[in-house]
């Protein structure tokens, strides 16, 4: 078996999201979203209720009245921001570990993940894109390829890095070289194992290379290429490969990113990663919400 | 049964490490004091260090020109250069720290692969730094700057020392 065969295979050994997430993205797919069923469908796992309120009361929010049930929550919050709260309690217990592979603290990659989901999205509204709407799980999710390779494969990343330096290759070109496949498309694959949408997995299987996207889904892939990249800059989480990946410097033109605009939007994400740093320090990991080990 | 005594002048007391986060900044007078800053990617990192009036600070910087976002600069002024060094300056005279004695260290400003690079965000930061420092009279001493490092700052308050740590190694500016 190759390595990269080994590394495909391994993917069957990560825990699968919650089914509430998939549950839940597909209901909120649907023309008519109903408050009450879409409460219960998250009230069904007591600890991921107890979280969601938890969050929802928290001061980043800054209710003057507490929240008491889910529904008020979906209410107050929307659909949306109750969806991405599902999301990042889900997939927090397998991220905020550290990435031997990869030389990251607990935290690196959490706050990695969590900056380019907020860039992303920050970015589409800004300029009003259509893919705005998966923003936040495209970019939240598009490093998870790391999890595989750093943790459940357990790469060393010596020979990755000395490849690298020697060529002068950018990590994931690098890890191509060594390993026969990189992080994003182990990503990709990851989420087609999780039962995430094609074009999700697609915008982070071409997060370092946009320009191979396919072209009805390449527009998700730029947001997701610069918020990285932007993120990688400012220094919102890193690892052993540091800023080590190519600019693909017609993802910004074809989305009409703009210095200012990326800077302004690099500020808002460093108060909103902050806040939500903190919002997330209350809520314990793997309380009955987090990636479940089942057979697949 | 042996007794054991401590003497207060005889107890060695460790160093104390003092992070400064993206878009802070720590200043200290205590020689205990190790202030660190990690992370620091196309952020640009700047130690200012007194040796006489015995005092150090180190800002950790995210973006050029506070005019992009005035309001965000007023809440987080150390996010951006022109305010953050600006701010810094005033307290460290504050403190006692004179211009003529300040050794200026700087780290970071890396960028992306590629050559034409769109945002140029480190280039950004490190021009404005250093011109910002020229107008002050303030020279920098040493940098480690540019490339696709990711690197830790620190500075040893017991000697003055600024060391740089990136891809597993440590070295004096």
């Amino acid at each position: 078996m190759s390595e990269r065969e080994n590394i495909l295979a391994r993917i069957e050994t990560v825990p699968s999201l919650p089914s509430v997430v998939i549950k839940l993205r597909q209901y909120l797919n649907e023309p008519d979203v109903n408050f009450d069923t879409l409460a219960r469908m998250i009230e069904y796992d007591p600890g991921l209720t107890a979280n969601v309120l938890q969050l929802s009361n928290s001061a980043y929010f800054g209710w003057s009245k507490s929240i008491s049930t889910v529904k008020e929550a979906i209410v107050r919050l929307g659909t949306n921001r109750i969806f991405q709260m599902v999301l990042c309690m889900s997939v927090a217990p397998l991220v905020r570990k550290p990435i031997k592979g990869y030389d990251m603290d607990s935290e690196g990659l959490w706050r990695h993940s969590i900056s380019t989901a907020i860039c992303a999205e920050l970015v589409a509204a800004e300029l009003q894109l259509s893919c705005g709407g998966e923003a936040f799980t495209a970019g939240l999710l598009h490093d998870m390829g790391k999890i595989v390779l750093g943790t459940f494969v357990d790469i060393d990343d010596s020979p990755i890095k000395e490849v690298m330096l020697a060529d002068k290759l950018a990590f994931n070109e690098a890890e191509q070289m060594v390993l026969g496949i990189d992080h994003a498309e182990v990503a990709a694959a990851l989420l087609r194992a999780w039962n995430l949408p094609d074009h999700v997995a697609e915008a982070v299987r071409w997060h370092h290379q946009p320009s191979l996207a396919p072209e009805n889904q390449r527009e998700l892939a730029d947001l997701v290429h610069v918020a990285d990249i932007l993120c990688l800059d400012f220094g919102f989480g890193g690892g052993a490969d540091g800023l080590s990946y190519r600019l693909d410097r017609s993802a910004s033109e074809r989305l009409g990113l703009g210095v200012g605009v990326a800077e302004k939007v690099g500020a808002q994400v460093m108060i909103a990663v902050t806040e939500l740093n903190s919002m997330f320090q209350t809520v314990r990991e793997g309380e009955g919400n987090g990636v479940q080990h089942s057979s697949r | 049964m042996t007794q054991v005594v401590e003497r207060p002048g005889q107890v060695l007391r460790s160093k104390r490490s003092i992070c400064v986060d993206i878009s802070d900044m720590k200043m200290t007078c205590n020689r205990e004091d190790v202030l660190v800053t990690y992370s620091l990617g196309s952020c640009v990192g700047l130690t200012l260090y007194d040796p006489l009036a015995g005092i150090g600070a180190m800002i950790h910087c995210m973006l050029p020109m506070s005019k992009i976002d005035p309001e965000k600069a007023r809440l987080k002024p150390y996010m951006f250069v022109d305010t953050g060094v600006a701010a810094m300056l005033h307290d460290m005279y504050q403190a006692g720290a004179k211009r003529q004695n300040l050794i200026a260290k700087v780290a970071g400003a890396g960028s992306p692969l590629g050559r034409e690079e769109t945002f140029r965000i480190g280039q950004r930061n490190y021009t404005i730094l250093r011109k910002f420092l020229w107008k002050n009279n303030i020279l920098i001493a040493k940098e480690d700057v540019g490339g696709t490092k990711a690197r830790t700052l620190y500075l040893h308050m017991a000697d003055g020392r600024t060391t740089v740590k990136s891809e597993g190694q440590e070295v004096e500016l």
